[in-house]
């Protein structure tokens, strides 16, 4: 058993150290070679340890124990042009800091997103596979810098705000890292299986945004280019919850199997801290003129930078989904496979975070306008539920390796939101193209593999759904792309 | 073929395919400098003689804000294409940042960008800074500011300080203002018919007399004493600016002692025009016969001075241990509120309608006959009080008339009342206001 336990150590480390990656939503876009190489369609083979997350049932047909891992390395290519003006009562565009009119790129990051785990078969209830896994069933990484004033030529607002800014204002870090027991059994003998998972859910979230809010305060102090306050928002924090997940394998004949799987996470509460960065006005002529008149108006024509520190709190609501497959072994060396998924994003209904316990400010100025400053600024997501169609095809030229290749179709839940905004860049349905292979050698399997995303383009307007006063989307022209490469090792003993 | 070959080839292969699909793009954020274009610092001031007398100016400095658009810039930052250039004068305690503050900057680059206006040379000089202004006028403590606007500004002070080309022909030269500044662009235009192609302005005392020859500024005589009433207490004075000799005692008759310029902005703005205007319109020394020797040290020879005045208010500015630099001057209105019979009509000299006349003579066709105008009105009222302050509606809707009416000119009136819903009021600037009057100079730039 000494194996076993290294392999559990080796679990606990990757899952307490994995980093982010994306698909739709912010799903995962896979686990494992050779269920990536396939495009996914791996519930009706599940034949590795990643039959974890795409059917526990498939490890009651795996005579082998095995220990492996996965590594993948994903870069999001995405473009945007922010489109972001505002407009007067006369429909005359104006400035607001935006980079509007320049093709700027999400924030180069080849993220590592590494996976593992075991199975081992013991002599209980007959017999039964057990298995113990870390994986990412969701996670999305992105991070922008949209927001400059300077860049934007609009450096009256206040000539230093520049200097003030994070390079990465527009961030989504989320990963909800699974320690999953999975216990597998056969039922009928070669026939039929039920599997089951049981998993503890670990979520860290990272999530910054630039919110334009409208100047509080009125007269010259609120004038235009004062008109918009910058709101920088730089929420971290992470929680614990749990999930299940449950899979059938049945084989009526020899060359086809079906198998159906379903996945039931439950919500998770997210607690951290919050900062939240107003870059405020800088006139030195309103300052003066506004410190006769009220000393928050001073404040809101100093170029003070104010930095709030709190509590934060948020409610993930992560989506079930159901999933089903069917594989089909044309010949002894190509084997076929068709997947379906139906995932309940509709569950999902943003990040709603909930502010508290700020540090009172040193300024009893500050402190007079804190309801302004401390609001919960969050945009409601509003997600349909979405369906993804997976087929793909392995072979096996030689003995010593196996080609994969495999196509997904993946339906955006945001196909019918305007509320876009870069934090999510889900353009629309997106196809995904994989190509790969595992080489044999001796116990070893060692795979890699190569997928490409391709996402429609996308123009996204200026909308505030509930009208009040925030807008709800980025708007602008999306391009999308995401790549990925996957590297995997296995061990059969 | 060997496994082992097979295997690394195809490893090879992926590997490549993976590293040449994520290169480093960077963030796309565009790299501007300050020097790129915009706000041109070396021309935040430039020096002239004529200004070596001018009040609270020792320096003989004009400060400005020049906004230059990146394609006038010399390359590799732009193509030293040579552009227009306009002039803005700001309103009564208007500075060199005035427009800018209202967004100047960010127009300018959205129009030029979207196409919506050709790119320009906008420079913006300050008005001065002595009692808010003199009505860009012409006299010694006044500065002889039209004879800079309208010759110096941008032949000299431009031309030298930043590294724009600015077109040379009448025609790719603009002039505009707001309140007090709009007053300046059209005497600037008129005493200088050959300088400007197109004008805009805005509200400001554009009939000093009014429609009927006894309102405009005159029906403010009463309101500018009634500023005065409660000022007692010159230990209060705010000397700073001018020197004002506060040891003498207020005594309860019409003199220097009861007319307070002090209080500045906010308490006695009327004061205040009243004060710059008649150290520009009606100043005690009428003609000064002076030596300059260097920056800042001169000889006043002679001084001719007005006699025959009830409303002389002596001694208040300039410097009192230095009689050189000291400006008495005449209000045009005594301690009842009613005309100074003497001394309005220098004021009068000065109207509009005045130098028009006085230029038809000298260049024997009308000063603005050939000259594009443009002219912003405020027509909001409230509570049927015109939003515009100080009569300025009245004066403008006036000179609108005088110039269309009686002079037969095309003027383009751009009526306003209000900006997001909010009212404008007094000279309050306006942000769409500034866009059109943009406009209508590049369209007579492109004519």
């Amino acid at each position: 058993m000494g194996i076993a336990r290294f392999a559990v150590t080796v679990l606990l480390l990757l899952g307490l150290f994995a980093p982010p990656a994306a698909a739709s939503g912010f799903e995962n876009t896979g686990i494992g070679t050779y269920a990536r190489g396939m495009g996914g369609a791996f519930r009706a083979i599940a034949n590795d340890w990643t039959a974890a997350h795409y059917n526990p049932a498939g490890y009651a047909f795996i005579l082998d124990n095995q220990l492996g891992g996965t590594g993948g390395l994903l870069h999001n290519r995405h473009e945007l042009t922010p489109n972001y003006w505002y407009r007067d009562d006369q429909d005359n565009t104006y400035r607001n800091g935006i980079l509007n009119g320049s093709t700027l790129f999400n924030r180069h990051d080849i993220m590592f997103n590494p996976s593992a785990g075991f199975i081992v078969r013991m002599p209980i209830w007959g017999e039964m596979v057990f298995g113990l896994s870390v994986y990412q069933p969701f996670d999305y990484a992105v991070s922008w810098q949209l927001y400059d004033p300077s860049g934007a030529g609009f450096r009256s607002y206040n000539e230093e705000a520049s200097s003030y800014l994070p390079d990465n204002e527009y961030l989504t870090d989320l990963d909800v890292v699974a320690f999953q027991l999975t216990a597998a059994r056969e039922f009928v003998p070669e026939q039929l299986s039920l599997g089951l998972g049981l998993q503890l859910l670990r979520a860290d979230l990272m999530f910054n945004d630039v919110i334009l809010r409208p100047n509080p305060r009125s007269g010259i102090v609120a004038e235009r280019p004062r008109d918009y306050i910058p709101e920088l928002t730089r929420n971290d924090g992470s929680g614990w919850g749990f999930g299940l997940t449950a899979g059938m394998m049945w084989k009526p004949i020899e060359r086809l199997s079906v198998g159906v799987n379903a996945r039931l996470p439950f919500d998770i509460t997210i607690d951290g801290t919050t900062m939240l960065m107003y870059i405020l006005p800088k006139n030195n002529w309103v300052k003066k003129e506004a410190g006769d008149l009220n000393t928050v108006d001073y404040l809101f024509a100093s170029g003070t930078v104010l930095a709030l520190v709190g509590d934060m709190r948020a409610e993930l609501a992560l989506p079930p989904s159901i999933a089903g497959g069917i594989a089909f072994d044309l010949t002894q060396r190509l084997t076929i496979a068709v997947d379906a998924e139906y995932t309940l994003w509709s569950q999902y209904e943003g990040l709603a975070f909930t502010y508290s316990d700020f540090a009172k400010p040193q300024s009893i100025f500050v402190d007079s306008i804190m309801d302004f400053f401390s609001a919960d600024m969050s945009r409601k997501a509003v997600w349909e539920n979405a369906g993804k169609v997976m087929a793909g095809a392995k072979y096996e030229p030689v003995d010593f390796l196996t080609l994969l290749g495999g196509v997904s179709v993946d339906q955006s839940p945001m196909r019918n939101t305007a509320e876009r905004i870069p934090q999510f860049v889900d353009t629309g349905d997106k196809y995904g193209f994989n190509l790969g292979f595992v080489a044999h050698v001796e116990q070893w399997d060692i795979g890699l593999i190569t997928s490409y995303f391709a996402y429609p383009d996308l123009q996204t307007p200026l909308v505030d759904v509930d009208n009040d006063g925030l807008d709800d989307s980025f708007p602008g022209d999306y391009k999308a792309a995401t790549y990925e490469t996957v590297l995997s090792l296995n061990y059969r003993f | 073929m060997p496994r082992h070959a097979v295997l690394f080839a195809i490893f090879l292969v992926s590997a490549l395919l993976t590293v040449l699909g994520c290169d480093d793009r960077g963030t796309g954020v565009p790299v501007t400098s300050y020097e790129s274009w915009g706000v041109w610092p070396t021309s935040d001031h430039s020096f002239d003689r004529d200004l070596a007398l001018q009040l609270n100016n020792d320096g003989e400095l004009w400060t400005g804000s020049t906004y230059i658009p990146s394609i006038a810039m010399p390359p590799p930052t732009g193509q030293s294409k040579p552009v227009p250039v306009l002039i803005l004068l700001p309103p009564q305690n208007g500075d060199q940042l005035y427009f800018l503050r209202a967004g100047l900057l960010e127009l300018a680059q959205e129009m030029i960008e979207a196409g919506e206006i050709v790119p320009m040379v906008i420079h913006c000089p300050a008005n001065a800074s002595a009692f808010g202004g003199f009505f860009y006028g012409n006299s010694m403590p006044a500065g002889r500011a039209d004879s800079i606007i309208g010759d110096r500004m941008i032949t000299e002070y431009l031309a030298t300080r930043i590294p724009a080309i600015i077109e040379t022909l009448r025609c790719k030269r603009g002039i505009g203002g707001v309140g007090m500044g709009g007053y300046g662009a059209l005497r600037a235009a008129m005493k200088h018919p050959d300088m400007f192609g197109s004008i805009t302005v805005s509200d400001g005392p554009l009939d000093f007399d009014g429609a009927d020859g006894n309102s405009g500024l005159m029906d403010l005589f009463d309101d500018a004493l009634a500023e005065q009433l409660n000022i007692a207490d010159y230990s209060k004075l705010d000397t700073s600016i001018v020197g004002i000799d506060t040891t003498i005692a207020p005594i309860d008759t019409f003199t220097y002692r009861k007319f307070d310029s002090g209080r500045g902005l906010v308490t006695l703005p009327l004061s205040r025009l009243f004060i710059g205007g008649s150290l520009a319109f009606s100043p005690h020394d009428t003609l000064v016969d002076w030596v300059y020797n260097y920056q800042g040290n001169y000889t006043i020879n002679q001084r001719f001075s007005i006699t025959d005045s009830s409303t002389l208010i002596d001694r208040l500015v300039g410097k009192i241990e230095d009689p050189q630099s000291k400006w008495d001057f005449h209000l045009p209105f005594d301690s009842l509120g009613q005309v100074a019979d003497s001394i309005w009509p220098l004021w009068m000299t000065n109207n509009l309608d005045s130098i028009y006349a006085q230029m038809s003579t000298v260049v024997g066709y009308g000063p603005l006959d050939s000259i594009n105008i443009w002219i912003g009105r405020n027509v909001g009222m409230t509570d049927g009080i015109p939003d515009a302050k100080w009569n300025y509606y009245e004066m403008t809707e006036s000179w609108v008339n005088t110039l269309t009416q009686v002079h037969g000119l095309n003027v383009n009136v751009y009526d306003y009342s209000s900006l997001d819903a909010e009212p404008v009021r007094d000279d309050e600037y306006a942000y769409d206001l500034l866009r059109q009057m943009l406009l209508f100079h590049s369209k007579c730039f492109e004519k």
